[in-house]
């Protein structure tokens, strides 16, 4: 199997929330993310950080990441990138 | 005097319609570049930059050929040395677009590919300014218009994406246009009016090209 690039885990990540109606557990994550516990905080920490995704709390504090608009925005411009190169077969 | 007839203005025309499209094309790429650092896309992206500073010089060359009271025909003329450098610039393209679609096969040796290729294009430049001809830039920009076009075309076989084929014709129309321009220059060049038919065959290459991005990458 091949390896993935950051690219395409971030770009796994985001679809998992987005298929999920938009949010999504942090366990069901993990699971879908196919990363070890230490690889999936380091990208969930970057995905926070760079406004891909935000960590919510209900009102009884349990916690749930949703995909943000950079998120959804990140997943457009990702797959016109992939179809471009796909196409031209660069 | 026809529009024809009027030198000049058809070089103006086709130089913007080559030069701007390649610019256009090439600020887009770059942005998509800038969101992934992609290696095909890089050199996709800077085939089209070379393509416009190709056109560009070339322009103000044959310019300041029918204009020969302007300093820069001066210094064209009598550094032509410079002609080294025109020639290498018309030569960068065919063989970015090469490294563009077959990058991947060089595995961990690319960037020693791309410094071999690049020295490769400055011999034949050497070599074509020491003889007086063109003759091996066009040798070697047919070789590489024609590897792209079997490429291109291998890879639409295997997809069979829509733009995929439109891309393949595009490369398949630059080898149309470098063989013309062989001609021309070698073979048929009693024949009038058959420089125009290069410029038309590369212009629709270049827009066709323009398509694709602006059809792919409309609202990146």
């Amino acid at each position: 199997m091949k390896k993935r690039e950051r690219f395409d885990v971030i770009n796994d990540i985001l679809v998992s929330i987005k298929k999920n109606k938009g949010k999504i557990k942090p366990t069901r994550l993990l699971y879908s993310s196919n990363l070890s516990s230490l690889m999936f905080k380091d990208y969930i920490s970057d995905l926070t950080k760079t406004g891909l995704i935000a960590e919510v709390k209900d009102s009884k504090g349990r916690k749930h990441y949703e995909i943000t608009e950079k998120g959804h925005d990140f997943l457009r411009k990702y797959s016109m990138f992939n179809e471009f190169v796909g196409n031209l077969g660069l | 005097m026809t529009i024809i007839d009027n030198f000049p203005l058809i070089e103006f025309i086709y130089s913007c319609l080559i030069i701007f499209p390649s610019l256009l094309i090439y600020i887009k790429t770059k942005k998509i570049y800038n969101f992934k650092k992609h290696t095909g896309v890089r050199y996709f992206s800077n085939a089209f930059l070379f393509f416009a500073i190709s056109f560009s010089i070339r322009f103000i060359y044959f310019i300041s050929r029918s204009y020969s009271e302007y300093s820069l025909s001066k210094i064209m003329l009598y550094n032509n040395y410079i002609l080294i450098f025109f020639e290498l610039f018309f030569l960068v393209p065919g063989f970015y677009f090469f490294m563009s679609l077959t990058y991947k096969n060089f595995g961990r040796y690319r960037k020693l590919a791309w410094r071999f290729g690049i020295v490769f294009l400055f011999l034949v430049s050497l070599v074509d300014y020491f003889t007086y001809t063109f003759l091996l830039m066009y040798i070697v920009s047919i070789g590489f218009f024609s590897m792209n076009s079997f490429i291109s075309y291998r890879n639409y076989q295997k997809k069979q994406t829509k733009y995929g084929q439109i891309y393949s014709t595009a490369m398949v129309l630059l080898l149309i246009s470098w063989i013309l321009n062989f001609s021309t220059q070698y073979i048929l060049d009693k024949i009038p009016f058959l420089r125009y038919y290069v410029y038309f065959v590369n212009v629709l290459a270049v827009l066709i090209m323009l398509f694709i991005v602006n059809k792919m990458l409309d609202n990146f």
